[in-house]
């Protein structure tokens, strides 16, 4: 009984915290100006990210060790060095945007202008960090995130046209008021929201606070297999929204306040209320969970004692690192930037960082010397490789993009 | 020609090659991406769409105040900068007289979102959010035109 709870909330926590800021407002963008046509998109990224977090959960469970002082081994300090640089770049910038939508969130269940909410965010972020048990911010997060099945909830209330969203499904293609090129970084900017980059480094390290040994495989493959394409299928009913609502008005996202409007029109104040207390769980769990992946990253690859497991007194410089990144975030956003045009920024260029995530971890999954007998079988590498192909033109074709479409205008 | 084989040799070629496919990105990127006046008077319209459809959910009790108030405020953020961009481009012929016809639609609208604000609760909510419409439909109907013309 015990076990089949935590395997249920396992899998909870992993849908509840799959969506984040860049998925609620890529997705949001996507719908109210392509319908549900890249559509599947999210689910190539939901396959990618369920397949990588599964072989880095993997690593830690199997060898013991976290995976990026396994990357430092394998691939040598330097390459590992240029590896962390550009990961962590990118895991900075998502933390900056997660505590933007904190603020944001705030401001729409308040009326106050978010650059009130900064600071007092990153103390609370910073607190938590510091004194909460790593299993309370993780099921906490995770099961109040499941508010955001409000979404689902308000796409069936609005009573679409399902034949409609159905040839969006497969349609595959831009509307007619877009050009391809528009359709292109959009579906580039999907797929490093749904595969951030962080997710795979606080997964992988997840598992080691939770001490996961060789006997907990069959728990990250529940986890993984049903709870993130749950959560894909949260971020398809939050495109499904807009398409439904915001397409036809001739409203193209451009905030956050317009992400959580077709839910009002569905369901109302309570709606709102609820999806906004979700919107909150999702994006500050996602600020503790980008916020950790950084300390983890650094301090894995520096060698210095790590996790949540540990009181903060034996592990200072694991503790300095999240301070560090919950300062310097802060700073960012009080200079008053636009948390949802850093959320576009962060999404984008997590897709040019994703192959500095991936390359690694397939290469160590495949490595006898960490995984003995686990290592990756051919069917798993041959997924893999075809994943670390498309990982490799989206990295490339993100910031051409980006310049051909001016960031998707 | 051949990839030279000293490694200095290498990094300058290199440095060559990004540069020209840069130089060729940007090049092909403002052949190919959508007419900025379109874009900054679709920005707009989509802003004014977005304010009638806040004042018509709290109208009708479906949208809490805050909520409200930030969505127009987001939308008065969006066509100010709208406006700044419209009044940067530079332009000739048929789109120039878009333009100017843009200036002032905007200008309007900017004016009905603001009284959009002030209205929030009140009995001339409805009335509002039907000029914002307007505003909104006449802005997508200049967009359309600054395509054609682009």
């Amino acid at each position: 009984m015990k076990k089949l709870l935590g395997v249920t909330l396992g899998i909870l926590t992993a849908i509840g915290g799959f969506v984040d800021i860049g998925d609620l407002v890529t997705n949001a963008v996507v719908g109210s100006r392509f319908g549900l046509s890249l559509a599947w998109v999210v689910v190539l990224g939901v396959g990618g990210i369920s397949l990588f977090a599964h072989m880095s959960g993997k690593v830690t469970a199997i060898s013991g060790r976290a995976t990026f002082e396994i990357i430092r081994e394998r691939l040598g300090p330097r390459a590992a060095l240029a590896n962390l640089i550009g990961s962590m770049a990118m895991t900075l910038l998502t933390l900056m945007a997660e505590i933007g939508g904190v603020a944001l969130t705030l401001q729409l269940l308040t009326g106050v202008v978010p650059v009130v909410y900064i600071l007092p965010v990153a103390l609370v972020l910073w607190l938590i960090l510091w004194r909460v048990k790593f299993s309370m911010l993780e099921n906490v997060a995770g099961l109040m995130g499941l508010l955001l099945i409000a979404f689902v909830v308000a796409l069936f209330q609005l009573g679409p046209d399902w034949g409609e969203l159905g040839r969006q499904l497969v349609q595959n293609q831009p509307t007619s008021n877009e050009n391809g090129l528009t359709y292109a970084f959009y579906a580039v900017a999907l797929f490093g929201a749904a595969m951030t980059p962080y997710e795979v480094f606080f997964f992988s390290s997840g598992a080691a606070e939770d001490k996961w040994d060789s006997t907990d495989l069959w728990l990250s493959r529940v986890n993984v297999s049903l709870g993130f394409p749950l959560g894909g299928l949260l971020s398809i009913a939050i495109a499904g929204c807009a398409a439904v609502v915001l397409l036809p008005a001739g409203i193209g996202v451009s905030s956050l306040s317009q992400v959580v409007a077709p839910v009002g029109v569905a369901l109302g104040v309570a709606g709102i209320v609820v999806v906004l207390v979700g919107v909150l769980a999702a994006t500050g769990g996602a600020a503790i969970e980008t916020a950790l992946s950084c300390g983890y990253a650094i301090a894995q690859y520096a060698g210095w004692p790590w996790g949540k497991r540990v009181r903060p007194a034996q592990a200072p410089q694991f503790h300095a690192v999240l301070l560090g990144v919950v300062v310097v975030s802060c700073l960012v956003m009080l200079s008053g930037i636009d948390p949802v045009m850093v959320t576009e920024f962060s999404v984008v260029f997590s897709a040019v960082a994703l192959p500095l995530t991936y390359f690694p971890i397939l290469v160590v999954a495949n490595d006898p010397q960490y995984l003995g007998e686990h290592t990756n079988g051919p069917v798993l590498n041959f997924f893999a490789l075809i994943y670390l192909v498309i990982v490799l033109v989206v990295a490339v074709a993100a910031v051409p993009l980006m310049i051909l479409t001016r960031m998707g205008a | 020609m051949r990839w030279p084989r000293r490694a200095s040799d290498q990094r300058a070629a290199l440095s060559r090659v990004t540069a020209a496919l840069v130089a060729v990105t940007l090049f092909v990127g403002c052949g190919i991406a959508k007419d900025p006046l379109a874009v900054a008077i679709g920005d707009a319209a989509s802003a004014g769409s977005s304010s009638a459809l806040a004042l018509e959910q709290h109208a009708d009790g479906r949208l809490t105040t805050a909520a409200a108030q930030t969505m127009i405020d987001d939308a008065r953020r969006e066509l100010a900068g709208s406006a700044q961009r419209l009044s940067d481009l530079s332009t000739s012929g048929r789109q120039s007289s878009v333009q100017a016809e843009a200036v002032t639609v905007l200008a309007r609208t900017v004016q009905h979102v603001h009284e959009a604000r002030r209205s929030l609760g009140s009995a001339d909510a409805e009335q509002a959010a039907e000029r914002l419409r307007q505003d909104a439909g006449a802005l997508e109907k200049l967009e359309e035109r600054a395509e054609r013309a682009g």
